[in-house]
């Protein structure tokens, strides 16, 4: 088990180098110098090369990134933005929790939905609720993310105006200036971005838990649980369920991994200042130390997660435990 | 006569049956029609005796002790009785028949590497069969897994308590999901194949100990199996079913030394034994029928070597055989043929 | 157990549905509630995307200068008015004109006295020179300090690290004196940046690279808060009593909500002013219902042109090739060109000066025996006879971005020169890489190069002189991206740079943009773009400045 946990590691370092490398190359190999878009349009030559040292752009390409990979792991300082200068560290802990917000809620949200309709899909198959729950995840794949989020946002926060249109608000401590703020709030404005969020999510699970459980109805134990005398309920949570849903927790967690990508649309349409929206501007901007920063954290966590979902998945099922 | 009331006159001698079966029908509905897995199938069981049931893969015997548990599709149509001490359990409420199995009758099935829930605990699966039917602490049920697991054989029963599944072997597991059978002390014990999966030593282990438990607890045993082999070991009357129905149906060493079944001259031809040379086992030529639509006549004309034309248009009931009422048998072919094919048979098998 | 879960399932539904209701019903309220009120309320704006700065040393973005004109006093300012008159500037917090030394090298401001910043200090001579030490700063490492740094004495020393505090400023009382090491008569217009405004001596002693969200301030307003990427909030300057309007209590700037929000915020109210836009295809139907610059929906021409350099380097087609530059504006279709950007998104140009600068006004935008406007079959063989011979290889390059209208544009251009014979490939870039690699010599290779340029004040030098002085040509940062090198036109920009404001000053310059595009055009001009404001039914008070845009410290609320 420890070997494994090693191994693991080791690997989550080699892939987080690459990572890394690759996107300090891509950068360096599309040749626009940020110096002088930092040093605006009317600065002369002797202001871009100001700049350009202040930046620290003037070393190798190898060197800056050896520099900004010993002040990651050393200093564990990501640097500062090109466009104001602004900690990147900050800017990522402020990005953060909202993304966290979305995604975890939406991870929530879509468990929430897809279990009851996947398992009771599995129990009554080919029934109305199983059709219809098909025909749902049907339409849920195909929808694109952002239609989905453009559409509610308009009818629902615009039109009918039932919620927010878009925002966010802190859970605690608003920020001086903020026009919202507290759980209430929150939850108000993360509505239908959760919802937006999920429903592919939602579609998909469906169809995965709907099939797992209906595998493991025909299970062998199912069989000896009833031949036991075990009541129905009781079948379902302790010997079905508990099958059912193992390889769901895997799949939980590589896809609340990837969802991070997901987030960029739902964070851009509703206005959500999260870690996919400040990619995105850091990419217009060519703002290398902040999508250093975004891909160096959101790699990480990545990592970190599938780690961790390895783990867990080891605990909960005990014939990896023990190999 | 029906075949029941064939049954019934062949059992009226041997006092209460513990599980009487009478007339079972089970019908399935496919995409392609209605299949008959069981078609009127009759048999008892007396206390403390076991029962073999032999046959082919589909002929029905799994589907008949899975629809006297109540263990069948919802979709399924059932007809005719399984009376338990007199109630009928086909009958019966759900409640009613949750609270049979696992205390009254219990079953234990083929593959015990998947018979076992493999993210529970052993010591946990062995208490859940307790709870569910008796009132008791937890510790309480723990001594009596820990018992179950001692009578079995299992060694270092307390430690293994808190393994898992995968980590006993096939036969270890098979001792275990005898164990939580008996572990309420059931009347009866319905073993579907339960060596079938085993290798030939670990296959006697099981078989001594299940007839030792029988000794020891009184419980009937209903042995289903196509291996003849093994029910000669330990059953005290064979059931031979084909094609959903009972063709052959008496005493253990009267259907040995008197077989009167084509089919079961097949089954007894095909047993390799040790110590002769056979070049090749013999085999029942072709494949069991389809159920969706079985042969016009006797459903086993198309197989056998004996057939004749009456075989194809009338379907043989369950006759008495020679002079005994308690050996019942369905074939058209006259007695003399039967005696002589039968000692052929015997001849080959003796040698 | 089915049944339990069914039961499960509606009781959830049910909870989720009363708890948004409740929220309905508290969203529906918190609408209806106006915003906390002094006596004139609070004025919300929106922008998609942060600003740079609030740090008035270092932003150098349009919506932060719009807000800068509400907060800071300079010497000299633009007044809250529309053109012609916004247009111009004027004395603020100088008591009048400069006395100007005879060699044009020495100016001298007297300070007006009872301006006091937020926080009740009063506004001497010495709050000017903090500000123009505080640019040179080499630890600010402002973009903005060449706003001063070619021609105020001692601030390059400064920005090379030689000295502490610029030599050619010097501060005594309510006197200020400000020597260049050249006349320079833009030296007013640049003075009514903000980077020139009064700062305390609180700013100015903290040259934090990353700047300083709020700071006293001693205009009509002051920055109050500011969450970087969420919101800023100024407020009034309670120790204003100066001339300048200030309608509102407070005005609340709200930033990340994508345009098409922002539009339906305004729609809504609860947003006063989009300040970044909104989405530009909705225009059109907002000035259907809104009617164009009545109520809610203003156009106004912007300080700016569109334009395709044509690069006139060593080597290239357009060098040494006036017929084909001519060629060219009679060619380009600029209604098709400017139509790609959508409804009212700007004015066709045929002259390299926007209307607003150098005393253009509107009907000047179009010199009258220019090159036609409107492309016709007429055009077309005008161009065509002009062209012919000229053409070259007849191939040519050209650049632009590959977002937004860039391609559509670079189409319209390449459908125009192929009737005159040339072959236009194009290259599609990145706008900041394409921005950045044209200002490079040595890697312009276009031949014609999308480009937009916007004042950064109003004076036709930052027009002409910055754009096409052919003697500042080096091997990067060129702004001159036509690599426009006439002998001739250098002499005549070099001489009008030094005639002091004016209508002299304007018609020496209009004279250089007439002649340049007749003899041998540095690009073809193709439109100024128009400011499109959307604002709500509650924004009064709406005044637009040529210059420094929508004045924040003129709306008021009603």
């Amino acid at each position: 088990m420890y070997r494994y946990i090693v191994r693991r590691l080791l690997w989550a370092i080699v892939m987080f180098i690459a990572v890394t490398m690759i996107t300090y190359v891509i950068f360096y190999v599309i040749p626009a110098d940020p110096a002088v878009l930092a040093a605006g349009r009317s600065a002369r030559p002797a202001d871009v090369i100001r700049v350009r040292h202040y930046l620290g752009l003037d070393h190798s390409v190898p060197y800056q990134y050896g520099l900004f990979l010993k002040r990651l792991v050393i200093d564990r300082n990501l640097g500062r933005s090109f466009v104001n200068r602004r900690p990147v560290n900050s800017m990522i802990g402020e990005a953060a929790p909202v993304t966290a917000s979305l995604v975890i809620g939406g991870a929530i949200l879509w468990m929430i939905l897809a279990t009851p309709i996947g398992v009771l899909s599995a129990l009554r198959p080919r029934s109305l609720l199983d059709r219809m729950a098909m025909v749902f995840v049907l339409i849920g794949i195909s929808m694109p993310v952002v239609w989905i989020g453009l559409v509610l946002q308009y009818s629902i926060g615009f039109k009918w105006g039932v919620l927010p249109n878009a925002g966010y608000c802190d859970v605690i401590n608003p920020p001086p200036g903020a026009d919202c703020g507290g759980p209430v709030d929150w939850f108000q404005h993360m509505i239908l971005p959760w919802t937006t969020f999920a429903i592919l999510f939602t579609a998909i699970y469906v169809r995965m838990i709907r099939s797992n459980v209906m595998d493991t109805l025909g299970e062998d134990y199912v069989r000896t649980a009833r031949a036991k005398g075990a009541p129905e309920p009781r079948v379902m949570t302790k010997h079905v369920l508990r099958n059912a849903m193992l390889p769901v927790v895997t799949m939980l967690g590589m896809d609340i991994a990837i969802a991070l990508g997901g987030a960029v649309f739902t964070e851009y349409i509703f206005g959500l200042p999260g870690l996919g929206r400040l990619a995105v501007q850091s990419l217009f901007n060519f703002d290398l130390p902040t999508i250093m920063g975004v891909v160096v954290f959101s790699t990480m966590c990545i990592i970190i997660f599938n780690l961790f979902v390895d783990i867990l998945y080891a605990f909960i099922d005990p014939r990896i435990r023990l190999e | 006569m029906t075949n029941l009331a064939m049954v019934d006159a062949a059992r009226a001698s041997s006092g209460e049956a513990l599980l009487d079966v009478r007339d079972l029908r089970t019908y399935f509905h496919t995409d392609d029609g209605v299949v008959g897995a069981v078609d009127g199938v009759s048999f008892t069981v007396q206390p403390g005796k076991t029962l073999g049931i032999v046959g082919e893969s589909g002929c029905g015997k799994s589907v008949t002790n899975l629809t006297i548990m109540g263990l069948y599709p919802k979709t399924a149509l059932v007809s005719g009785q399984a009376l338990f001490r007199g109630e009928d359990l086909l009958k019966a409420t759900p409640k009613r028949l949750r609270e049979v199995r696992g205390a009254e009758i219990a079953m234990i099935f083929q593959d015990p590497m998947t018979s076992l829930n493999p993210v529970h605990r052993i010591g946990d699966q062995l208490v859940e069969a307790v709870v569910l039917h008796k009132d008791v602490t937890h510790s309480q049920a723990r001594g009596r897994a820990l018992e179950a697991m001692n009578e079995v054989g299992i060694p270092q029963a307390a430690r293994r308590l808190d393994d898992y599944p995968h980590q006993f072997s096939g036969g270890m597991r098979q001792r275990v999901m005898i164990a939580m059978a008996l572990i309420n002390n059931p009347s009866v014990l319905i073993a579907d194949e339960p060596t079938t999966a085993l290798d030939v030593t670990t296959q006697a282990q099981i078989l001594a100990l299940m007839a030792n438990l029988q000794q020891e607890y009184g419980t009937a045993i209903v042995m289903i199996t196509h291996d003849l082999g093994v029910v000669a070991e330990i059953a005290d009357d064979i059931v031979v079913m084909y094609a959903g129905r009972v063709v052959e149906y008496g005493g253990v060493d009267e259907l040995f030394e008197r077989p009167q079944h084509p089919y079961t001259w097949g089954l007894l031809g095909s047993l390799p034994r040790l110590g002769t040379e056979v070049e090749r086992l013999e085999q029942i030529p072709g494949q069991p029928p389809s159920l969706l639509l079985p042969p016009w006549g006797c459903r086993f004309n198309t197989r056998c070597p004996y057939a004749f034309g009456r075989c194809r248009q009338q379907d043989p009931r369950l006759m008495p055989s020679g002079g005994s009422n308690e050996h019942l048998q369905a074939c058209f072919l006259d007695e003399d043929t039967k005696a002589a094919e039968a000692a052929k048979t015997l001849a080959a098998a003796v040698a | 157990m089915q049944k339990r879960l069914w039961f499960s399932i509606t009781a959830a539904l049910i909870g989720t549905g009363l708890i948004v209701a409740a929220s309905a019903t508290a969203a529906a309220k918190k609408s209806a509630v106006p915003t906390k009120a002094a006596a004139s309320g609070t004025l919300v704006t929106e922008l998609n995307s942060d600003v740079d700065y609030t740090d008035p040393q270092l932003t150098y973005y349009v919506p932060s200068w719009e807000m800068q004109y509400a907060t800071a006093c300079k010497l000299m300012n633009y007044p809250d008015k529309e053109a012609p008159e916004g247009g111009e500037v004027q004395p603020e917090v100088a008591a009048g004109l400069p006395a100007v030394s005879k060699d044009g090298k020495t100016y001298t401001f007297t300070i007006k006295p009872g301006f006091k910043f937020s926080n009740g200090q009063a506004v001497t001579a010495a709050n000017f020179k903090m500000a123009i030490d505080r640019l040179a700063q080499p630890k600010l490492a402002s973009s903005t300090s060449f706003l001063g740094s070619d021609i105020i004495v001692g601030m390059q020393d400064v920005l090379d690290g030689k000295a502490q505090s610029v030599s050619g400023v010097t501060a005594s009382g309510s006197k200020l004196t400000i020597h260049l090491t050249h006349a320079a008569p833009d030296l007013l217009a640049r003075l009514a940046t903000p980077p020139f405004q009064a700062i305390t001596s609180s700013l100015a002693s903290n040259p934090d690279p990353a700047g300083v969200n709020t700071y006293p301030s001693c205009g009509p307003y002051y920055y109050a808060a500011r969450t970087p990427n969420r919101s800023i909030t100024l407020k009034l300057n309670p120790f204003y009593k100066g001339p300048r309007p200030h309608g509102v209590a407070a005005i609340q700037v709200n930033i990340g909500n994508s345009p098409d929000v922002i539009y339906q915020d305004v729609v809504k109210g609860t947003t006063d002013y989009a300040e970044d836009g909104v989405t530009p295809t909705l225009y059109a139907s907002i000035a259907k219902t809104y009617g164009i610059n009545k109520q809610q929906f203003f156009i106004r021409p912007e300080l700016e042109v569109d334009y395709l350099a044509l690069n006139h380097d060593p080597g290239r087609l357009f060098h040494d090739n006036p017929n084909l530059a001519k060629a060219v504006n009679y060619a380009v279709d600029r209604h098709a060109y400017l139509a790609q950007r959508g409804f009212l998104a700007g004015a066709r140009t045929n002259r390299i000066l926007p209307p607003g600068m150098a005393g253009l006004s509107k009907k000047d935008e179009v010199l009258k025996d220019g090159y036609p406007i409107s492309a016709s079959s007429a055009t077309v063989s005008k161009a065509k006879s002009l062209a012919n011979g000229h053409t070259g290889d007849g191939k040519a390059e050209m650049w632009a971005p590959n977002a937004g209208v860039g391609p559509l544009q670079a189409q319209v251009v390449q459908f125009d020169l192929k009737q005159i014979g040339v072959d236009v490939s194009i290259k599609l870039l990145p706008r900041a890489q394409q921005f950045v690699t044209a200002r490079n010599r040595a890697q312009a290779t276009y031949d014609i190069n999308w480009s937009a340029w916007g004042a950064d004040y109003n004076d036709p030098y930052d027009f002409i002189n910055i754009l096409l002085d052919g003697t500042t040509i080096a091997p990067t940062a060129n702004n001159n991206d036509a690599y426009y090198n006439n002998a001739k036109f250098n002499t005549q920009m070099s001489k009008a740079a030094l005639i002091a404001p004016g209508a002299s000053r304007n018609a020496a310059y209009q004279t250089l943009d007439k002649n340049m595009m007749a003899e041998d055009p540095p690009w073809a001009p193709m439109f100024n773009r128009l400011e499109r404001v959307f604002v709500s039914a509650h924004f009064g008070c709406f005044v637009y400045n040529p210059v420094e845009e929508v004045d924040l410290a003129a709306a008021c609320k009603k």
